[in-house]
């Protein structure tokens, strides 16, 4: 029997994260427009945090599929799936390395993966009712993880879609000064499915990281004070990560759409009677890393 | 013009192989095995491995690492027809792709709820889809943990079967037959808007000439399919083979439908039913 015909739970070794350094390695996880980007910049700011930036983001010069590349032209079989973990961990290596070149005093490496990019490291198999391999991983190498969650799911989907759009997804793009204009028709069920995934997707991530002392919850909502990082956030993150607290407070990018979100719905009567007629979510998931039922 | 494509989905242990080396006795039709299953060595050079395809294709064109959405669409297509070319000839092929492989054909961005990318392909192309589902979870489990312990996945004939005892532990046959139940629900649901045939691998087993007469039927054979299958069951009769038998024996016909695996999923299914019976 071969390899990749066994399950992969059957095939899981222990990984050892030693030679990596995994205790360095910090994975910044999310749905997209979450508020990661903006995170991440405070984060960078640290004299002793560099940051790789969408690891699995085919526009990143520095993402997995870059090393991926490189790794099979040394060895044809590499992007056999059997060998995706160990692929991974030598990117993880790499990571390291690279971020010791450019800053040597470094401490901390950030790895940005959104939850929607996670199937991408792949095993043989993957049960679609599981979280993808990455997640645990994670805990496995003995990475830090920080999950950003937004309480406001319902602005983080439609906000999604604006910038899917406009292909506008952050301040920088914009002229200084100016805010997002663009308009959108929100198809009311794909906006239900999408909070509802959004929140089955908090729930099982959540349940995954409990207990695992290298996983910060850390909610949008909380990140801010006035237009400056929280003292208690920026407090919260250095101490997570055992590093000092010299982050710039200032964000480095603005807010790109104004508070009320449906004054960028076309149809914002029908989306806001469409969701008033649903169930609540199912499960509510607080930042401290629990999961109440509601 | 060559051959049409079919996809074969199913949930490993439902009875992949027997239907595939029934659709293999049609001499217009090839049934190859699993398309992502990259065994190594011997299956890796198979022609219709699709991680075979996708290693020199990457090796020629280093654009098709990045998974956006063109690119797996310029795969998939490219793969299609190298099959094709592979298996000039045939009318019909036949892919086999089980659940747990269907994220290899996903691209960059992808919702684990939303529907994957290549059941997305199948519609938008045109291609036949089987869905073979076994309704008896509980044994599709109980055949999963039996070719575990006996090392026998397949076999042609009784000489290669394999006779053990084990013991299954309840809970965790559960939480399989549930995760199971919950799969098939989500497929039955992905595939709601894609032309498919669903074969159930009782009616296969158990009533076979109707089975092959549909299956003739939708894959649009101009022959009567054989019936000859060219592999024996694995698992032997349960009540000799499983140690507490007695515990587990009221599960065991339990149909996938009446397992409780989540109240989003039931609702679809009933709103699916209600459907039906208004049409």
């Amino acid at each position: 029997m071969s390899v990749d015909a066994v399950p992969a739970a059957r095939r899981r070794r222990k990984l050892d994260g030693k030679n990596i350094q995994a205790e360095t390695l910090c994975f910044v996880i999310g749905r997209p427009r979450s508020g990661t980007t903006v995170f991440k910049a405070m984060l960078q700011t640290h004299p002793e945090v560099w940051s790789l930036r969408e690891v699995l983001n085919e526009n990143n010069p520095r993402s997995y599929f870059n090393f991926l590349r490189r790794l099979q032209s040394e060895d044809r079989d590499a992007l056999l799936p059997s060998r995706s973990v160990a692929n991974f961990v030598k990117y993880l290596g790499w990571c390291r390395t690279t971020a010791l070149e450019k800053q040597p005093q470094n401490k901390v490496v950030v790895l940005d993966v959104k939850y929607d990019q996670a199937h991408l490291l792949c095993e043989p198999w993957w049960s679609i009712t599981s979280l993808p391999r990455i997640f645990s991983l994670m805990r496995e190498l003995g990475c830090k993880v920080i999950d950003v969650h937004r309480n406001d799911v319902v602005r983080l989907v439609i906000s999604n879609q604006i910038a899917i759009k406009t292909q506008i997804y952050h301040s920088n793009k914009l002229e200084p000064g100016t805010g997002q204009e663009a308009k959108v028709h929100i198809d009311p069920d794909r906006l239900q499915r999408e909070v509802n995934a959004t929140f089955q997707a908090y729930e099982k991530v959540t349940r995954h990281f409990r207990g695992y002392p290298g996983y910060l919850q850390i909610a949008y909502e909380d990140m801010f004070e006035g237009d400056a990082f929280s003292e208690a956030l920026v407090q919260r993150v250095a101490s997570f990560l055992g590093i000092s607290a010299q982050f710039e407070r200032k964000p480095q990018l603005s807010k790109l759409l104004a508070d009320d979100i449906f004054s960028y719905v076309e149809n914002a009567d029908e989306v806001r009677a469409s969701l008033a007629r649903q169930e609540p979510p199912r499960t509510a998931v607080t930042s401290a890393g629990a999961t109440e039922s509601s | 013009m060559g051959a049409e494509v079919c996809l074969l989905l199913a949930v490993e242990r439902s009875g992949t192989h027997l239907l595939r080396s029934l659709l293999g006795n049609v001499r217009a039709v090839v049934a190859p095995g699993e398309v992502c299953n990259a065994t190594i060595p011997h299956n890796r050079t198979a022609n219709s491995s699709f991680f075979r395809y996708r290693e020199q294709a990457c090796l020629a064109d280093h654009e098709l690492f990045f998974p956006t959405e063109p690119v797996h669409r310029r795969l998939l297509d490219g793969y299609l027809d190298f099959l094709r070319s592979s298996y000039a000839g045939k009318k019909l092929i036949v892919l086999d792709v089980k659940y747990a492989h269907v994220h290899n054909f996903n691209f960059f961005w992808w919702d684990p709820l939303e529907k994957p990318y290549l059941v997305q392909y199948a519609k938008r192309n045109g291609l036949k889809v089987l869905h073979l589902v076994r309704r008896k979870v509980y044994r599709t489990a109980i055949s999963g943990f039996y070719a575990n312990e006996s090392g026998v996945w397949r076999a042609k004939s009784e000489h290669e079967t394999k006779l053990i005892r084990i013991a299954v532990d309840r809970e965790r046959l559960e939480k399989k037959a549930r995760a199971i139940a919950r799969s098939i629900a989500r497929f039955e649901d992905w595939l709601s808007d894609c032309p498919h045939l669903e074969i159930a691998y009782e009616e296969l087993t158990e009533n076979r000439d109707a089975s092959l007469a549909s299956l003739q039927s939708y894959l649009g054979l101009k022959h009567p399919i054989a019936d000859a299958p060219g592999f024996v069951k694995t698992t032997p009769p349960l009540e000799e083979t499983i140690e507490n038998f007695g515990e587990i024996e009221s599960l065991l016909d339990l149909d996938w439908r009446d397992l409780r695996i989540g109240r989003r999923d039931k609702r679809r299914r009933q709103a699916r039913h209600d459907e039906t019976a208004e049409g």
